[in-house]
């Protein structure tokens, strides 16, 4: 049974300006759920973006069994949802409908099954009657769930969180912690919020200057007061 | 279905919701039809503008705002003044110690102008008041403009707002750190040249981060599958109801026209 | 208020429809070409770029300095956003600008749009192209040429529009060219200063976070923009020369009347063409009266149509 996520030796250079290398080599399988933790800079989006195909680093990343290639890239799209930081930037269309159902319409679906899709993964986030307002007039939180929403009616197995919780006020963070601890999918949350991430995962990795430095049990990891000072957290 | 249109009374089908393209030609329509109609046809005037009140309560359009737009011909109806004072002059008017000579065809004409205009301008208010931007786009769609360019204002649409705001935060910014010292002479926030440089920056600011900020959205419309060819949105047929308002307008804009050159 | 409050969007009213069709017409195909061009150069990412851009130099254009008395300096950008962005990019989203601010906000007419966004959108951007090109050129330095060059390209391109905009009013009779060249120039060339000094400061911190936007690869040797280059060269001599010669004219408004006499007259010759035509000043007055008879009665029954079909449109959807 291949692992959900299986990365080795991934390799990604910025830019000549900037000289940053990383090297990472971990498995997660289905149904995990892994926080990414980190100070800024430690490579947690870079790494993220590098598993949607969005920043191509050298090394080997398979989703699901597949090689993660120019081939199969649209094919690994449908398997992994990529929730962005800044849920303006995903919400790019005049309705939260149209955002919503953007995905499943590029996959070239029927009418009524990408109405399906939408009913459910607005009904799934808990903002079904929201679907003919305008993006830019929902608060924070809404944007957020309508944001992991637009990945949901995609139907993907592995949800991709960067910064899930940021910007959140304490109810609005509270509901997402629910939503995220309820969703079904293998999930790799990257993450400041400590404490939600020893809420959601049961399993943590450490990154500092591009590398992995610690993987293991999130609360052993998140109480470790030293580990976390000695890496910039 | 998401659609909930089904649960409105169609009843109450008010002249606000005729279909978007019915109105959007309904109001070019009748712009053009304001232009063509020759230089002092008072009574005609008279009659559009009458219709366009009329028009206008049926729309339940807020009067202050519409004001508000209509001033922005101001400037502009300045300009037509000097067609009043040229040469010949018609017969002069003692103002004061000044005896300023009218053109009667200049005045005629300037008048002409202005009342055009502001008609005009509440035929244009009147159609944005009554339709969203959306479905305006999507009827200009529909009329054959392209539909990149279309998704190209549909998206600056979206992003307006939000950019708009980053431009007043900034400008918030600057007056709140541009401490007001009344007691000085010196001129306060610097020279020209300085404001307008400091003015300029926030400019290329705003440009860069929303410059960087489209490659985002590019990306979060590739990681769910984009492949640049865009969807169009077809809309349906135009129902029975906006077609005949279509046709009675229309052919009482032509029949204005048409009184206006009769009676001319 | 979210308008650009520059005195160049002209409303509805002004200019006469020959004016405003033949704009409209050089307008579109421009535009077109632009769209073909951005869409060849940018790919997928068109719509994302065009659109979030067009958003900023819509907002770019509420940032304002206070001059004095009351008034304010704003940017149009065109310059700023053909030097960031190319000319064809630049056409397109100072297109969707534009529009936009007739559509929305009335600021500029919706006939007049055509005319509108000739001088903003062609004229604004090919002038800023051209004059950006060829200065650069001529100074060395890498920044300091960027800088220059962007100064007299806004100023220009600012002065250069408002001439186009000037003559299109004389043209059709609105206002004299001895009055409207001078006025809308000279206004314009102070104002051209405001946004010379606005694209200055932008060019300033672009040089200094991303330089790589604005030197590098030089974007002008592409064949496709040498079309801008020239035309853009040429708009600019064009209305240089034009405008002092048709403001100088003893009497503007025989000039004028001479370029109305001038159309009339083709208006004329078209219609001869089609000599049933219904149109006023129509020679014989039984055709006249017959033509008139038939519009009339289409009218009537197109009004009294309308009006039917409404009815059992409503009793339909009542039905329903």
């Amino acid at each position: 049974m291949a692992a959900a996520i299986e990365v080795s030796n991934l390799v990604y250079t910025y830019s000549d300006d900037m000289p940053f290398h990383q090297d990472v080599s971990f498995s997660i399988e289905d149904g995990e759920k892994v926080a990414l933790v980190g100070a800024n800079g430690a490579g947690k989006s870079t790494l993220l973006y590098q598993l949607n195909g969005i920043l191509q680093g050298k090394g080997a990343v398979r989703i699901q069994g597949l090689e993660l290639n120019q081939r199969n890239l649209n094919h690994i799209r449908a398997l992994v949802g990529l929730v962005f930081e800044i849920p303006d930037d995903q919400l790019f269309s005049p309705t939260v409908y149209e955002d919503v159902a953007f995905g499943p319409r590029y996959q070239n679906l029927p009418r009524h099954v990408v109405d399906q899709r939408v009913q459910q993964a607005l009904t799934q986030v808990h903002m079904e009657k929201y679907a003919r307002q305008a993006p830019q007039h929902l608060s924070q939180g809404e944007k957020k769930r309508v944001a992991i929403a637009t990945v949901l009616s995609m139907q993907p197995s592995i949800l991709l969180l960067d910064e899930p919780t940021n910007g959140l006020d304490r109810r609005s963070r509270r509901s997402l912690i629910t939503l995220l601890q309820d969703l079904p999918q293998t999930m790799l949350i990257a993450t400041h919020d400590l404490e939600m991430a020893t809420m959601i995962t049961r399993r943590t990795l450490l990154m500092d200057g591009g590398k992995i430095v610690m993987d293991g049990n999130t609360t052993d990891i998140l109480t470790n007061e030293d580990l976390l000072l000695r890496h910039g957290l | 279905m998401i659609e909930a249109s089904q649960d409105r009374n169609p009843h109450q089908h008010t002249v606000g919701e005729t279909d978007a393209r019915i109105k959007v030609s309904l109001a070019v329509f009748a712009i053009l039809v304001t232009s063509l109609i020759p230089v002092g046809q008072w009574w005609i005037y008279l009659c559009l503008w009458v219709i366009t009140t009329v028009l206008g309560i049926f729309l339940r359009i807020d009067i202050l705002k519409l004001i508000k737009r209509s001033l922005l011909v101001l400037p502009f109806c300045i300009s037509t003044i000097p067609l009043i004072f040229r040469s010949p002059v018609d017969f002069w008017i003692p103002i004061g110690n000044w005896m300023p000579g009218i053109n009667l065809a200049g005045l005629y004409q300037a008048l002409s102008i202005i009342i055009k205009s502001f008609i005009s301008i509440q035929i244009a208010a009147f159609l944005i008041m009554t339709t969203s931007f959306g479905e305006i786009m999507a009827a200009l769609r529909a009329f054959g403009i392209p539909q990149v360019l279309v998704s190209v204002m549909t998206m600056m649409w979206r992003y307006l707002e939000v950019i708009l705001g980053e431009a007043r935060r900034m400008m918030q910014a600057r007056a709140a750190r541009s401490a007001c010292l009344a007691m000085d002479d010196r001129e306060v926030g610097g020279n020209l040249f300085f404001r307008a440089t400091v003015t300029g920056g926030m400019a290329g600011s705003l440009f860069i981060r929303s410059l960087e900020r489209s490659e985002r959205v590019f990306q979060a419309m590739l990681a769910r599958g984009y492949d640049g060819e865009l969807r169009e949105d077809r809309m349906g047929e135009i129902p029975s109801i906006s077609r005949s308002i279509g046709i009675i307008g229309l052919s009482l804009l032509a029949g204005i026209l048409f009184l206006a050159y009769w009676l001319g | 208020m979210t308008t650009s409050m520059l005195p160049m969007h002209i409303p509805d009213g002004f200019l006469s429809l020959v004016v405003s069709i033949v704009l409209w017409v050089i307008s579109i195909a421009v535009i077109v070409i632009a769209l073909n061009r951005v869409q060849s150069q940018m790919n997928e990412r068109t719509v994302p770029l065009m659109g979030v851009m067009a958003a900023a130099i819509f907002s770019g254009q509420m940032l304002n300095f206070p001059v004095s008395g009351g008034t304010s300096g704003h940017l149009l950008g065109a310059a700023i956003a053909t030097i960031l962005l190319g000319p064809w990019a630049a056409i397109v989203t100072i297109t969707a600008v534009v529009a936009t601010q007739a559509i929305v906000f009335q600021d500029g007419g919706l006939i007049a749009l055509g005319a509108n966004l000739f001088n903003m959108a062609v004229v604004g951007v090919a002038v800023s192209y051209a004059v950006y090109n060829l200065v650069k050129k001529l100074i060395k330095t890498e920044k300091a040429s960027v800088l220059v060059s962007g100064f007299i390209a806004a100023w220009t391109s600012i002065f250069i529009a408002s001439l186009a905009c000037a003559l299109e009013l004389a043209l059709s009779g609105t206002i004299g060219a001895n009055i409207a060249v001078p006025s809308m120039g000279g206004i314009h060339a102070v104002i051209g200063i405001g946004e010379s000094l606005i694209t200055v400061g932008a060019l300033v911190f672009i040089l200094s976070t991303r330089k790589d936007l604005l030197l590098g690869e030089e974007k002008t040797t592409a064949t496709g923009n040498r079309g801008i280059l020239v035309g853009g060269s040429i708009i600019t001599l064009a209305l240089a020369i034009l405008s002092p010669l048709a403001s100088s004219n003893p009497d503007g408004m025989e000039w004028v009347a001479e370029q109305k006499g001038f159309l009339e007259a083709a208006r004329d010759s078209f219609y001869n063409i089609i000599p049933d035509y219904v149109f006023p000043g129509i020679q014989s007055p039984t055709v006249a009266t017959i033509a008139a008879g038939i519009i009339g009665s289409l009218i009537v029954f197109g009004l009294a149509y309308g009006v039917a079909s409404l009815r059992q449109a409503k009793q339909q959807t009542m039905e329903k």
